[in-house]
């Protein structure tokens, strides 16, 4: 907070003023900025929630729900930047999409749309609704089992409801409730995040965030202050949007309160859930494309615009491979530390909660209340406020630029993540296993390793890939805790956006996208099959 | 109004569950369906709402009022349900509850006083701004049903709708049910697996 006033003894700043604050309100564009910052995160809360509800609502029951079930954990495993490259791949104006029209309509040149870094940011926005909506289909299945929606459905139809009025009316206004933490921090992501909205956001006026990230790397070091004030600003947004929705529902709740006991029943609710599928179905296929745009151009010698078949080649691969290995190596050991570091953590609290609640129930429920609060908290504030303090103090420390200082940042955001995907899995453990185990074995630390832990195998595997994949994703963190000495395949490809190398774009996105795929499927592997007398066995409880 | 069930059949893999049922059920009376758990009951009363799971097949027509129901989607069929728990929503209160079942027809005032009228009949009148989680479960139980009957059903199913209150609970409730039926002349079915359950006139299919 303090440099926001001007004070910043590193930087040879140690006196108190508004200055900074003046000046960032004399910024011209602020406004534009905030406003474009503002429209893009709410809009794309708005939709995803829009989107998710209707995929629940649409498929809840059928196999098609065991389906997106099933696909959503590698959806959301994929790195934000390298998805962001995907995207501006097929939508371009040179693009797959593009293309594919000009092969119809005979085109010679690209169009001239504006459709990656337009200036309203609606790629951003569909970036952002594809990125936000799986996330939020994942809490809502999470919360959801909790409801009688079976019964409810069956209770809404008897009463004359059709389906989707009975999920609106009656289901909605007991799950939202449940997910409104969630809700909150898309939010504040949206608003803060940086490294998407410098690939596929407006570039002039850029959104809020990264136009601090701008100042921050500004060689003029006045803008550190400017930063500063920037980043508390930035951080006022987020408290002030987060206040308004949450003002925005208690005033709907209020206007809605007539119209959920209206007795109107409902016309055409099957059109607009199957147009909710629909846009389900085409943010799919656009996500595949962009995977699929990666891969076609990491192997692209050159691609003239109308033709649909580029020049096939190994270069790019060859090229970049010299470069690609201390990145690479690099994003796995920080990856690693952080998320076993991680996950220990999260297994510690979880048993500190068990232990208190089986000593005093209230107490522990208290406690177990605080903890997953508090893990909220670094996904809540925006990364950039946060980070910009956090890199003051390793400069005081002279801490910054060693890999261990990265991958104690990034176990700041992979903790959550972890805390909340074991959270469920160790409240519904049937507590007897552990009583049985150590009567058995009289050994409490047996027990814990051999029943507890096997019990709950496969959710812990899930939770290492998940920590991974977030760690693979983090941007900000790498930046502001390596002073540029230590380079992921994250920070390489969003500083390759500069340089507009599509080829490399293509290379670097697809290596991060699959570092966590494989962290996936080995964790797939693990969570079914174990060494048993040296040879390899499928896991009974798999 | 009569609800008639003519030849029906269910089978599940192949397994017949239920075999020939035929009965008529008259407005005001009640029919009982007894047996012990598993043997087909709920997948009858699902068959009658149109919820009945796709993997099950079936034969025979259900007939209420003349109108077949067979192909009807279930929130056009006019079929009340009441559940063994009685599902308030825990996001409305009580009034707003029974105000939730009210066709769309009518008025705001109307509306108001139908659901007056409905807690009097019940008598919990002065309930109607209370959150249903402060309820007993007898008066969860009355609601439920006045919730049920306020929706104007042309047939009442009742899914074992006693076994989850205390006996002399049931026995005023069921004394409720019974006269609520009667008084509304709509035919209303019963699931249940207790003899006791059973109104002194009325049929009964006993199924194994």
């Amino acid at each position: 907070m303090l440099p926001a006033f001007s004070y910043m003894p590193v930087l040879g700043f140690d006196t108190f003023s508004l200055t900074p604050w003046q000046r960032l309100l004399d910024t011209p564009g602020l406004a534009e900025m905030l406003l474009l910052s503002l429209k893009t995160s709410i809009l794309s809360t708005l939709l995803s929630l829009l989107l998710a509800f209707g995929v629940i609502c649409f498929s809840w029951g059928t196999p098609l729900w065991y389906k997106v079930q099933h696909w959503l954990s590698p959806l959301m495993a994929v790195p934000h930047v390298a998805l962001a490259f995907g995207i501006a791949f097929v939508l371009m104006p040179s693009g797959l999409l593009a293309r594919l029209i000009a092969a119809f309509v005979g085109w010679d040149y690209p169009p001239d749309w504006q459709t990656v870094q337009d200036p309203y940011g609606i790629s951003l926005i569909l970036l952002l609704v594809i990125k936000e909506a799986p996330f939020l289909v994942f809490m809502m299945a999470a919360s959801i089992v909790q409801l009688p929606v079976a019964d409810t459905l069956r209770l809404g139809s008897s009463l004359g409801f059709q389906s989707g009025v009975t999920w609106l009316k009656l289901i909605w206004p007991q799950l939202y409730p449940m997910i409104r933490l969630p809700v909150y921090t898309v939010l504040a992501f949206s608003i803060s995040v940086v490294d998407i909205a410098l690939v596929i956001g407006p570039a002039n006026p850029p959104t809020f965030a990264v136009q601090i990230l701008q100042w921050i790397q500004d060689p003029n070091l006045a803008n550190s202050l400017l930063a500063a004030s920037g980043s508390v600003l930035l951080l006022l947004l987020v408290v002030a949007v987060v206040g308004a929705f949450y003002l925005a529902e208690w005033l709907l709740n209020k206007l809605t309160r007539n119209w959920l006991t209206n007795g109107h029943r409902g016309r055409f609710s099957s059109f607009w859930l199957s147009l909710a599928t629909k846009a389900w179905q085409a943010l799919l296929m656009l996500f595949l494309c962009g995977g699929g745009a990666l891969l076609i151009w990491s192997f692209v010698w050159r691609w003239r615009f109308p033709s649909l078949w580029p020049d096939w080649s190994l270069r790019s691969w060859e090229r970049a491979w010299g470069g690609m290995s201390e990145p690479i190596a690099n994003s796995l050991v920080i990856g690693l530390t952080a998320t076993i570091i991680a996950n220990i953590i999260s297994v510690i609290l979880l048993e500190l909660n068990d232990h208190q609640r089986q000593k005093n129930e209230s107490a522990g429920r208290w406690l177990s209340l605080v903890t997953s609060g508090a893990m909220y908290i670094p996904l809540l504030v925006p990364q950039m406020t946060f980070l910009f303090g956090v890199q003051i103090l390793l400069l005081q420390w002279g801490a910054e630029g060693h890999w261990l200082t990265v991958a104690g940042l990034h176990l700041l955001f992979v903790l959550p993540y972890c805390f909340l995907s074991l959270t469920g899995p160790w409240q519904h453990y049937d507590r007897r296993h552990s009583h049985q185990g150590l009567l058995l074995s009289g050994s409490w630390l047996r027990t814990f390793l051999q029943v507890k832990l096997g019990v709950l195998w496969r959710p812990l595997m899930a939770s290492l890939a998940l920590g991974f994949a977030v760690s693979i994703a983090q941007y900000l963190p790498t930046l502001f805790a390596s002073a540029g000495r230590v380079t992921t395949v994250t920070t390489e490809a969003v500083g390759l956006v500069a340089g507009g190398n599509r080829r490399l774009i293509g290379v670097y996105g697809l290596v991060q996208m699959a570092m966590p795929f494989i962290a996936y499927a080995m964790a797939f592997f693990l969570s079914h099959w174990t060494l048993g007398n040296g040879r390899i066995v499928r896991r009974l409880n798999s | 109004m009569s609800l008639v069930l003519d030849k029906i059949d269910i089978s599940l893999n192949c397994q017949r569950l239920l075999n020939n049922i035929c009965c008529r059920v008259e407005g005001g009376e009640v029919l009982s369906v007894l047996g012990p758990s598993g043997c087909g009951k709920s997948s009858l009363l699902n068959l009658i709402c149109g919820t009945l799971p796709a993997n099950f097949e079936y034969s025979g027509q259900i007939i209420l009022e003349d109108v077949v129901l067979n192909h009807l989607p279930p929130h056009k069929r006019q079929v009340g349900l009441q559940f063994q728990d009685h599902l308030l929503f825990p996001h409305m209160t009580v009034g707003e509850n029974l105000a939730f079942a009210l066709p769309g027809g009518y008025r705001k005032a109307e509306r108001r006083e139908r659901v007056e009228q409905a807690l009097v009949d019940c008598g919990m009148s002065g309930f109607s701004g209370q959150n249903p989680s402060m309820l007993s479960g007898g008066q969860k139980a009355r609601i439920s049903l006045m919730r049920t009957l306020l929706s104007e059903p042309k047939a009442l199913l009742l899914d074992e709708p006693f076994s989850r209150l205390d006996t002399t609970l049931r026995n005023s409730f069921r004394h409720f049910v019974f006269q609520q039926v009667q008084s509304r002349r709509i035919p209303a079915l019963m699931v249940t697996h207790d003899e006791q359950d059973i109104p002194d006139k009325g049929g009964v299919i006993r199924l194994n």
